[in-house]
């Protein structure tokens, strides 16, 4: 199965979203089941304007990746450094707009 | 193993649900437990509108959830204020703060009067119970966030009431963005300025945005002051962030504007949290060019 990632960046636009590939989903997967669960209770996902994180699907399975936490259905993982965020923003295609990329990894530097 | 609690409070929409991590449900499954709150047999709540208790199920790995616990209005204020908490915490302001104001208040009051025990207690009518579903019912009919101090005046007899529930409840949180929810429109479509009549949109400046708009029956205007007369429209404002999107917002009865950030929640604040008094001067995030105040009519054309 192959996971689909959507950077949930625009408000007017459709968010842009692309396609991993099986080497990728494996890639994705063995670093989701890497993270350690959350020490504490997280507050509601990043709300706003602007970058608010990446949303994967997995089937029909949808993992948030935000702020430092990794939400699915049923448990919260840490990802403090944000590695997974960088690695997903690293995994999107050449036409992805080049002002998208800015402002994601302008937000991750922060 | 998870907690999924479920705040029972809601008529229409579907009550607001949040999880608890393995990390925090041992500690909240002692503290049911230890209030005796655990594995009880109860009869349903009455109904009635408003809060009416918590429901708290062990979420199964690959399996159904089991029920924990069941937490009567009132029965337990302590653990109830936790778990409130938790669930303010969750689920933030994809519940509208008229709910959560209306919860809190249920419980202080609770609180207030003393130690309660529900159990048969409503079935035997005990005195006061009349007068407090009556006053669920005001509480409901006036929610208390709708407070205008800060607001200016909102001059548009057509104006959209603030009321993000329908919103931000699926699917039409998912398939409407602040264009649809700036007009006042949910087409389920994702509404894009000009694309019900053609037009090709881009988003270098205003000037590729705005015209599309028009298109639709909106009319650019320069302020927000003008009285505008029943079926002469509301006002709405665009704003850019170059090469990047659009965003739209909307000015509601109360004064104050809102919006509907893409497939996220509509909501009363900016970036930092404020309430917008003005677009203009509203904390945008990326969106750095205000564009100009529009005038939207329930005859706009969008899709």
């Amino acid at each position: 199965m192959q996971a689909r990632v959507v950077a949930d960046v625009f408000s007017g636009r459709e968010n842009p979203s692309w396609q991993l590939d099986s080497e990728q989903t494996a890639e994705f997967n063995r670093r989701l089941a890497g993270l350690a669960a959350a020490d504490t209770v997280p507050g509601p996902p990043a709300l706003g304007l602007g970058y608010r994180g990446f949303v994967v699907e997995l089937g029909d399975d949808t993992v948030r990746v935000a702020d430092g936490l990794v939400r699915t259905r049923d448990r919260v993982r840490q990802d403090r450094e944000r590695e997974l965020e960088r690695w997903l923003l690293a995994t999107a295609p050449p036409e992805l707009e080049p002002a998208v990329s800015r402002l994601i990894a302008a937000a991750l530097s922060h | 193993m998870p907690l999924i609690v479920t705040l029972d409070l809601f008529s229409g929409l579907p009550n607001p649900k949040f999880a608890i991590p393995d990390t925090e449900a041992q500690r909240i499954e002692t503290l049911v437990r230890s209030a005796g709150l655990a594995d009880r047999r109860l009869p349903l709540p009455p109904p009635r509108l408003g809060y009416r208790g918590i429901r708290i199920e062990r979420a199964g790995v690959g399996g159904p959830v089991k029920p924990l616990a069941v937490i009567r209005a009132g029965e337990h204020v302590e653990s109830e204020k936790l778990l409130v908490d938790y669930a303010r915490r969750s689920l933030g302001d994809r519940i509208s703060q008229t709910a959560w104001s209306h919860v809190t208040s249920t419980l202080e009051r609770y609180e207030r009067e003393g130690p309660e025990r529900y159990e048969g207690r409503e079935e035997r009518g005990e005195p006061g119970w009349l007068e407090r579903i009556e006053e669920f019912f005001e509480e409901w009919r006036e929610p208390k966030d709708a407070d205008d101090g800060g607001c200016p005046p909102c001059v548009a007899a057509d104006a959209p009431t603030y009321d993000p529930g329908p919103w931000n409840t699926e699917p039409t949180l998912s398939n409407n963005n602040c264009y649809n929810y700036a007009n006042n429109q949910a087409t389920n479509t994702f509404a894009q300025p000009g694309r019900a009549h053609g037009y090709t949109l881009s988003v270098d400046a205003c000037g590729d945005v705005q015209p599309g708009a028009v298109l639709d029956g909106l009319a650019a205007t320069t302020n927000f002051t003008t009285p505008l007369g029943a079926g002469q429209g509301w006002y709405v404002a665009l704003v850019l962030a170059p090469g990047f999107d659009y965003h739209w917002y909307r000015q509601d009865t109360v004064g104050c504007w809102s919006h509907k950030p893409g497939h996220t929640p509509a909501r009363n604040v900016d970036n930092s949290g404020n309430p917008i008094t003005d677009p203009q001067t509203a904390d945008r995030g990326p969106y750095s060019v205000f564009c100009s105040y529009m005038i939207a009519y329930t005859t706009d054309v969008i899709y």
